[in-house]
Parts: C-alpha cells; sequence; structure tokens
C-alpha cells in the first residue's frame, strides 16, 4: 500500500485498525513538522528530538482513541505543545549539566538547523504567546487559516485578528532590531 | 527597513526553517521505543462493561414481570339486589345507661385566703384626731 497517497485521516484509520506500518507512515508524515516546533518552541532546541519521539510514543496510545473531531496534525500539535511545556519547565530544574541529546545528525547540520530555530524563536518571543502560534503555524508552517484555527482551538476569524496584530509586531520588532534574514 | 525588505527577510527564514528536517534515526528511535511499550488494549472495557449491565438487567426483568403479574386483589363490585338484601346488624353490647355515668370527683379548691386588714386602718384613732384637730382650726 502507499501510504503516500492516504489522506491523514486514512492514515489513523489504518493504524486504529491494527496496521502497524500506517503509524510509521504517521511518523514519516509529521516528525520534519513536529520537530521544528519543538526547536522553535524548547529552550532547550537541542531537545527537539526528545520531544518529538515523546510526542510520537504519546501519538501511538492516543491516536487509537482518536475521534476524528478534528485533524490529526491538531492533535499532534497539541500534544507537542503540551511536550514542550513539560520540557521546558524541566529544563528550569533539571541541572546545566546534561549532555547533549543524541540526535543523529551530524553537528554542523545540527548547529545549523538549531541555529535557524533559535533565530524564528528570538524573532517571535517578544509577541504575546497567542500570536507566536499564529506566527508559527500560519507564517512558518503554512497551515491553513482552518487548521491553524483548529490547531489552536479558536475560530477563524481570531485567527486573521491574531494574525494582523502579530504581522505588525513582527515587523516593528524586525526594525527596531536591525533583524537579518541572511546566515550569520 | 522597508516592508519588502522585511518581508523578503521574513520569506527567506521562512524558507530556511521549513528546511529543518528531523534527525534521520529519530524515526528508527520512535519505532523502538513504541515497541518496547506494549499499548494495552482497553477496549474489552465498554464491551464488559455493557455486558454486565445486560447481564443485570436481564436478571431484572423477571423479577419485575412476577410483580406485576401477582393475583390482582380489587374488591368485587357487589349487585343491587345484594346490596338490598343486606341488613345492618347493630353490636350486642349494651348501651350505658345516663344514671350509671358519674362526673369523676375533682379535687376541691383550696381555702380562699383570708385577708389580714391592712396596717393603716390600725391608726384610725389618730387620723379622727387629726381631722377633728383640723376641724378646731
Amino acid at each position: 500500500m502507499n501510504w503516500e497517497d492516504l489522506s491523514d485521516a486514512d492514515l489513523v484509520r489504518h493504524f486504529k485498525a491494527g496496521d502497524a506500518a500506517a503509524f510509521d507512515a504517521i511518523v514519516r508524515r509529521f516528525q520534519d513538522r513536529i520537530y521544528r516546533l519543538a526547536a522553535a518552541t524548547l529552550y532547550d532546541a537541542e531537545q527537539a528530538a526528545d520531544v518529538t519521539q515523546e510526542v510520537f510514543i504519546r501519538g501511538h496510545k492516543g491516536l487509537r482513541a482518536f475521534r476524528f473531531r478534528a485533524a490529526p496534525f491538531t492533535w499532534l500539535y497539541r500534544t507537542t505543545r503540551l511536550v514542550c511545556l513539560e520540557f521546558n519547565r524541566r529544563r528550569q530544574t533539571d541541572s546545566l549539566d546534561e549532555d547533549y541529546a543524541d540526535t543523529g545528525k551530524p553537528p554542523e547540520t545540527l548547529v545549523d538547523d538549531l541555529a535557524i530555530a533559535a533565530r524564528v524563536r528570538a524573532l517571535v518571543a517578544k509577541l504575546p504567546e497567542r500570536q507566536r502560534e499564529v506566527v508559527l503555524l500560519r507564517i512558518f508552517e503554512e497551515l491553513s487559516v482552518r487548521d491553524t484555527a483548529r490547531a489552536m482551538g479558536c475560530r477563524e476569524g481570531t485567527v486573521k485578528a491574531l494574525l494582523h496584530k502579530a504581522t505588525v509586531n513582527l515587523k516593528a520588532s524586525m526594525h527596531t532590531q536591525g533583524f537579518m534574514g541572511r546566515k550569520q | 527597513m522597508s516592508d519588502t525588505t522585511t518581508d523578503d527577510k521574513l520569506a527567506d527564514l521562512k524558507s530556511r526553517y521549513r528546511q529543518i528536517e528531523a534527525p534521520q534515526q529519530l524515526a528508527t528511535r520512535i519505532r523502538a521505543s513504541v515497541a518496547n511499550r506494549p499499548v494495552r488494549n482497553g477496549s474489552w472495557l465498554p464491551v464488559t462493561a455493557s455486558a454486565a449491565l445486560t447481564a443485570v438487567l436481564i436478571g431484572l426483568v423477571p423479577l419485575l414481570w412476577q410483580s406485576s403479574s401477582a393475583p390482582e386483589t380489587r374488591p368485587a363490585t357487589p349487585s343491587l339486589a345484594t346490596l338490598a338484601a343486606l341488613s345492618v346488624e347493630r353490636p350486642a353490647v349494651q348501651r350505658p345507661r345516663l344514671s350509671q355515668i358519674r362526673t369523676l370527683p375533682s379535687p376541691g379548691m383550696p381555702a380562699k385566703p383570708k385577708l389580714k386588714p391592712p396596717a393603716e386602718q390600725d391608726n384610725s384613732t389618730t387620723r379622727n384626731f387629726e381631722e377633728n384637730n383640723h376641724a378646731q382650726i
């Protein structure tokens, strides 16, 4: 079966029916988005791989009870946000002498990716939380207004209003900070 | 910094952000960690609950049926002829006579206390004397 041709909901349906290969397809389809969002949300971006792993572990259990009231990515995004909160909270309590997580990527690539994620995080850091979510989902992840609204649990009009305010604030922030878009 | 420049830089950052990919070994790690955690199948729970509920209901229905099928104890409606043949018999108890009815003796009232004459009446002589003197004045 060609998993790539199936919709998100159909993948979850196959997984619920007991097809283990469907879960691998779910991981392949969403892992990059989850990893990027985690890296841009975490204070410690090296833990993005751990967060992604934890999200899919919870997904392996939680998606079995998925009722298709929202898109599967909505469920995964909310879980990602929750796990990021937990990791950020744990980072404040744990010691700073931890080893870096083993991500399996070449160090230079990892540093480059994390640097970009860190710049995205720095760009949206001063925005209010809801505006930050809108920017990450709508602008950087290019979700539709509808999917963004579902992921955030609000109405589409709210997303549009938040996006307008966030764009104004982003541009003002880039003006004042002299934000550079090129690789530094 | 113009808006166009800002938009370009934002678009540049976005495109580079979207090139970020998860580590290649991550999917393997996830698969391994999921395989180590067997998922408890909780689908038996609602099935068992509904089966238990059904069994209880099946057990209760005969009891309800028995109570509803008990012989009815509705009073029989007598016919008019039967009612006419009925005669009311007075009880054979002898009625008491009025002379036999006595009032119970009530306790007597206490004796009326005798009031002492007021002390002012003892000086009636003095008072009369004063009045007489007054009359003389």
